[in-house]
């Protein structure tokens, strides 16, 4: 059996992995300016699909699938963004014969649309934020809506993503504006003008729960994990469990994540994303990722399992396997090391990697590509390595694994967010694991500090 | 400069050749002339570059003019050598100057990945 990896970079590198402990084959594709990176030389086989960029290369469906027939691949592995939650793409490798390693095309395609994705998640009974159940088509409507919500609210476009399309309006009075600017730009960037109204929960946490559900139905919910620490919307660093989620509150939220899943029609490995308010029970459906996502090694740590081999394994139609969602006092917790220039506003850098040693001991484990002398440039995203530690011990210990693994680590001639991460295992806030923050504490906190 | 041309000329029906090695030190004008022959993926460095591969514009399958494409063939630029099977665009293959033929590197039929070497050309002025 053979499987043809859609990707770069150290998720490449992660799903070869998996494909060679499985027993199965393993077929890498590359751009021209990634024909050096480990994961052409660790696959069985590699092709390379297009010159440099991933438009013309990782993204471009006709070259991927074709690289398929050519090798005789009977599945994808799509990796994480590029084609991963693209519905076009799981039809066409249908369409060829070929097994994508995700949800079904049409699945992905109806959940696109948010309303419908909300209103089959509310329906059952899972707890979506409050807002618009359908698209405000005037402001005298927005009005109405947003009141019965409660200021502040965030007005959002439908089509809108990745963080974009979404206008904050934290009084009455700045309503008829936002919804004049905001459905301009809307008919600019995508054509059409869908706008809704959400609550602005501004003092919520970002918790997330792995799910996995098999072609007959069956679904586990994994132990959540917290991404609260994000810059910009893009998380930085991961752990699990949440510091805020009690044994009382996991189950709910658990079942919550596992409802969702079912309702929205989704297999394969989904992760569903929730808001906590400081209340520390209640939590809002925000919503739900249809791919591995980035942060996947840090429930695996927790728990002792592979993500990515069950993922592979629902795919070719096996069932879910009993997994149990013990983890007695043990934490785990991931730090994003970026090709970022902390010191400098977290500019991209670029270079040539001269040196590279990576951390060991007890529970430490290294994500990446990276090997000495590989070429660092801009046409990709900036993640060099993820640094995943875990401990028996619980989180103050796992805190001190990270600080005591992120000294070990050195990467030379490109910069790194390293500073970043020593820094912040030293705020007593974040490494107190008691005092409430948000998904906007960097904002004030990074300003603060002085990376070297 | 006609010496290398030579020197290659003479070489082409010679795959198993590794390396050429030619110095003459006569004459007071002294010549020395390297070139390296890798039968998997050529490699090939004299002294003035006079080379170059026609490569795979697209992954695919490789479908060859044979008759063009033979050792020896004159090639314009521009001119079209054969098409990737199944690949959308761009799939013709040309030739991106004018030169000669001096062997093909990948086959007629075989797969083929983007940028691959197809035939090792002698350019012109």
């Amino acid at each position: 059996m053979k499987v043809l990896v859609a990707n770069r970079g150290e998720i490449a590198v992660r799903a070869i992995r998996a494909l060679k402990e499985m027993g199965l084959s393993s077929v890498a594709v590359y751009s021209q300016d990634d024909r050096d990176f480990p994961h052409v030389s660790l696959a069985d086989e590699a092709w390379c699909i297009g010159p440099a960029g991933a438009k013309e290369s990782y993204l471009n469906m006709e070259r991927v699938l074709m690289a398929a027939k050519i090798s005789g691949a009977q599945a994808i592995h799509p990796g994480y963004g590029f084609l991963a939650e693209n519905d076009q793409f799981a039809n066409a490798c249908d369409n060829a014969g070929v097994t994508f390693i995700g949800p079904k095309g049409s699945v992905m395609r109806r959940l696109a649309d948010k309303f419908e994705t909300k209103k089959m998640v509310r329906r059952a009974g899972v707890p979506v934020i409050p807002g618009s159940q359908k698209p405000t088509p005037t402001v005298e409507i927005a009005l109405s809506e947003a009141r019965a919500i409660g200021f502040p609210v965030l007005l959002k476009a439908n089509f809108g993503g990745g963080g974009r399309g979404i206008y904050l309006v934290p009084e009455e009075s700045q309503l008829s504006r936002a919804f004049d600017t905001a459905r301009a730009e809307s008919r600019a960037a995508v054509g059409k003008e869908e706008l809704y109204l959400e609550k602005f929960l501004d003092q919520a946490r970002h918790v997330e729960v792995q799910a996995a559900r098999d072609l007959q139905g069956n679904v586990h919910a994994f132990v959540e994990r917290d991404c609260t620490i994000q810059r910009r919307n893009q998380k930085l660093l991961e752990e699990s469990p949440s510091p805020f989620i009690s044994s009382e509150v996991r189950p709910r939220l658990l079942e919550a994540a596992a409802q969702a899943t079912t309702a929205c029609g989704l297999t394969s490995l989904v992760t569903v994303e929730f808001l906590l308010l400081p209340d520390q029970k209640t939590f809002y459906f925000m919503e739900i990722n249809k791919r591995i996502q980035v942060e996947h090694p840090v429930t695996e740590e927790l728990l002792g399992i592979d993500l990515i081999q069950l993922q592979i394994a629902l795919a070719l139609d096996e069932p879910l396997p009993r997994i149990t969602n013990d983890f007695d006092s043990r934490h785990s917790i991931e730090a994003r090391i970026n090709c970022e220039d902390a010191a400098q506003n977290f500019m991209p850098g670029e270079g040539l990697v001269t040196r590279f040693e990576v951390p060991g001991g007890p529970g430490v484990r290294v994500d990446t590509f990276l090997t000495p002398y590989v070429q660092i440039g801009t046409n990709y995203d900036s993640l060099l390595a993820k640094l995943i530690v875990s401990s028996p011990a619980g989180r103050q210990a796992g805190i001190n694994r990270m600080k005591r693994a992120l000294g070990e680590l050195h990467i030379e001639g490109v910069p790194t967010t390293i500073p970043f991460h020593q820094k912040l295992m030293n705020d007593p806030i974040f490494a107190g694991g008691r005092e409430w923050f948000t998904t906007r504490y960097l904002e004030t906190w990074i300003p603060k500090q002085q990376f070297n | 400069m006609t010496l290398a041309l030579d020197i290659l000329e003479w070489a082409k029906d010679k795959p198993d050749l590794a390396e050429i090695h030619y110095e003459n030190k006569a004459n007071g004008a002294p010549i020395e002339i390297t070139i390296k022959f890798d039968s998997s993926k050529p490699n090939v460095s004299i002294n003035e570059n006079r080379l170059a591969y026609i490569e795979a514009p697209a992954i695919g399958r490789l479908a060859l003019d044979i008759a063009k494409t033979q050792p020896g063939q004159r090639l314009n630029a521009g001119e079209l050598i054969g098409h990737i099977e199944g690949a959308a665009a761009p799939s013709r293959i040309t030739s991106p100057l004018s030169g000669k033929v001096l062997r093909a590197v990948a086959a007629h039929g075989a797969p083929i990945g983007y940028g691959d070497p197809i035939i090792l050309l002698e350019i012109k002025n």
